[in-house]
């Protein structure tokens, strides 16, 4: 059992872009009572795990929702994480029995796909956004459910960008390797370790890289390469051409890991639609670029004759797009170049003061 | 933490769903379908689909001639399900309803339908969310009415087993790749099925054992 938990483990973290599911259901930690805080996640088994190692020293309960084995942000989006889910768990889970309140604390990055009306419809539970990071949750527990700016923003630190940047990555160099070791059998050991060498240094390097954007960071680094390059064939150093090879083969492997530098950060948009449209891919299969590209290109408009001040944009965006302006009592869309469109204020806004301009 | 290119690639599954199904079921979803309107599905029957996915199954029964209320929890497959429905002038006969199996309680009356009809849900859906259904699907279905379940199955045999296996996890994972669909084995219905009052009339299992149909009829 332990065993296929570390393997499950293994799978979970080297292979992100796999859904890896656990039963969904109600856990338990500590000695929750009638009043003890009911919070919810998705059924990744990675995301429950983590989790797990926040909670244990709560009273508390973590009801597991049935997300198809999807962490929170990609099945909020993907049509995963939805009321449904939500529906679903609290209705098979008794938990109606277990506590006296009525408050389910979903993961702040849940809220692009949660329609909190819809829940409160079916099972009578009110939803409030919880911290974006488990990390947060006790010190969120211990301020009486009361989230701070630091809460509610997503962050990219070193320990994130190794595990984003492998979790992601793996599945990618497996299918080089692959086709490598078919027609390049001489070079594998060259690739596997270039490969994840070249992951923890752009991963790792990630913010120390010079560029704005993602693909200039990658720009900047084959432009290194080409230099590289040229300083090791003109003196004629090596005559086998070996050491040339060698950075060859990292200009293909920066472009790979590196194709969507942007969008595997939380910080930015994807970039990947929109490169693509621009050279005239618009579509393979059923994958429409040219039509999301523009979505890349959309910003949030605010419509202050709608807005009701709630609050609830400020609260949920994990980029900090919003600021309330207390002497005149209004929201206002102040950074919207930090926006990534996630849409959660979009989904979320009560007053519909919020859309999206394509 | 998530990858954005991940979401973006996820939020546009639906469009692949079809070709995913064909891919890693060799046909068999589509078999069985048909299957189920030419056997079970009847002029002037209300149909009910639970899960009815890009509304393939609905369109079908709805050309035999029969009423359909066919409901799933993606917007997104249901989009796809509506175009369909109208490119095949359907829309007096087909009612699709966004919402998820765990809400039935709320939209249906009792004894409503002649039959309720579900491919590869049930196997997506947990032994709680199997045991609401089920009792659900009771409750609204008419006197002597059918529920026609088919879904994939763990073969009995072990060699069965294993031939599938080994066929199966590499096709899954390219599957899952290249359209974010995948399929689950369903374990026990039979058991689930008979607690909530159905009588089994009816198990067919087909493809190395792998696939199976189940037709169960409220006494």
């Amino acid at each position: 059992m332990k065993f296929k938990e570390i393997l499950r483990t293994f799978f979970g973290t080297f292979f992100r872009l796999m859904p890896l599911s656990v039963e969904p259901g109600v856990r338990i930690f500590g000695n929750p009572h009638k009043n003890s805080p009911v919070f919810v996640t998705a059924n990744f088994d990675l995301t429950v795990k983590r989790l797990t190692q926040y909670l244990k020293n709560q009273d508390c309960y973590l009801l597991v929702a049935p997300t198809n084995g999807i962490n929170v942000w990609c099945a909020a989006r993907g049509s995963n994480f939805t009321a449904h889910s939500v529906i679903s768990v609290v209705k098979t889970s008794s938990i109606n029995e277990k506590v006296a309140h009525r408050t389910l604390i979903l993961p702040q990055l849940s809220a692009p796909g949660i329609d909190v009306k819809l829940v409160k419809r079916e099972t009578g539970w009110d939803c409030k956004f919880g911290p974006v990071y488990a990390q947060d949750i006790p010190e969120y527990v211990a301020d009486g459910l009361e989230k701070t700016d630091k809460m509610r923003r997503v962050r990219w630190p070193f320990t994130d960008r190794i595990d984003v940047g492998i979790g992601i990555s793996t599945t990618f160099l497996i299918f080089i390797l692959i086709i490598i070791g078919f027609f390049l059998k001489d070079w594998l050991a060259e690739v596997i370790v270039l490969g994840w060498g070249l992951v923890f240094l752009m991963y790792g390097l990630h913010p120390f890289i010079p560029g704005k954007s993602g693909w200039r960071k990658i720009l900047f680094l084959e432009i290194l390469i080409v230099i590289g390059v040229i300083y090791f064939t003109f003196p004629a150093i090596d005559q086998t051409k070996y050491i040339q090879n060698l950075f060859l083969i990292a200009m293909g492997l920066i472009l790979i890991i590196g194709i969507d530098f942007d969008g595997a950060t939380p910080l930015q948009k994807s970039q990947f639609d929109l490169i693509l449209d621009k050279i005239g891919i618009q579509k393979l299969g059923n994958i429409k670029f040219g039509s999301r590209s523009k979505i890349v290109n959309s910003e949030i408009v605010l419509d202050q004759s709608k807005c009701t001040k709630c609050g609830m944009c400020y609260d949920i965006c994990p980029k900090g797009v919003f600021e309330m302006v207390e002497e005149h009592k209004k929201m206002l869309n102040k950074y919207p170049e930090k926006c990534v469109t996630c849409e959660a204020c979009v989904s979320q806004c009560f007053t519909g003061a919020l859309t999206l301009r394509v | 933490m998530a990858s954005y290119v991940f979401m973006k690639i996820l939020e546009s599954a639906p469009q692949r769903y079809d070709m995913g199904i064909n891919l890693i079921s060799f046909g068999q979803g589509r078999r069985m379908q048909q299957e189920i309107v030419e056997e079970y599905v009847h002029k002037s029957n209300q149909v009910l689909e639970i899960g009815c996915g890009t509304g393939t199954l609905a369109i079908s029964c709805a050309k035999k001639g029969a009423s359909v209320v066919a409901f799933d929890k993606s917007s997104q497959m249901l989009a796809i399900a509506e175009r369909k429905v109208r490119e095949h002038n359907l829309i007096e006969k087909i009612q699709l309803e966004e919402m998820g199996a765990i809400e039935m309680e709320k939209a249906f009356n009792d004894n409503t339908f002649d039959r309720i009809v579900s491919t590869l849900v049930f196997s997506e859906l947990y032994a709680d969310e199997q045991k609401y259904v089920l009792s659900q699907a009771y409750r609204i279905l008419r006197p002597n009415g059918l529920i026609i379940i088919a879904d994939e199955v763990k073969p009995r045999s072990s060699w069965k087993r294993i031939v599938h296996s080994s066929i199966r996890i590499p096709l899954a994972l390219i599957t899952y790749l290249f359209t974010q669909t995948s399929t689950k084995a369903l374990e026990d219905i039979k058991g689930p099925m008979t607690n909530a009052g159905f009588k089994i009339i009816r198990e067919r299992r087909s493809f190395i054992d792998s696939f199976a149909l189940f037709v169960g009829q409220k006494e």
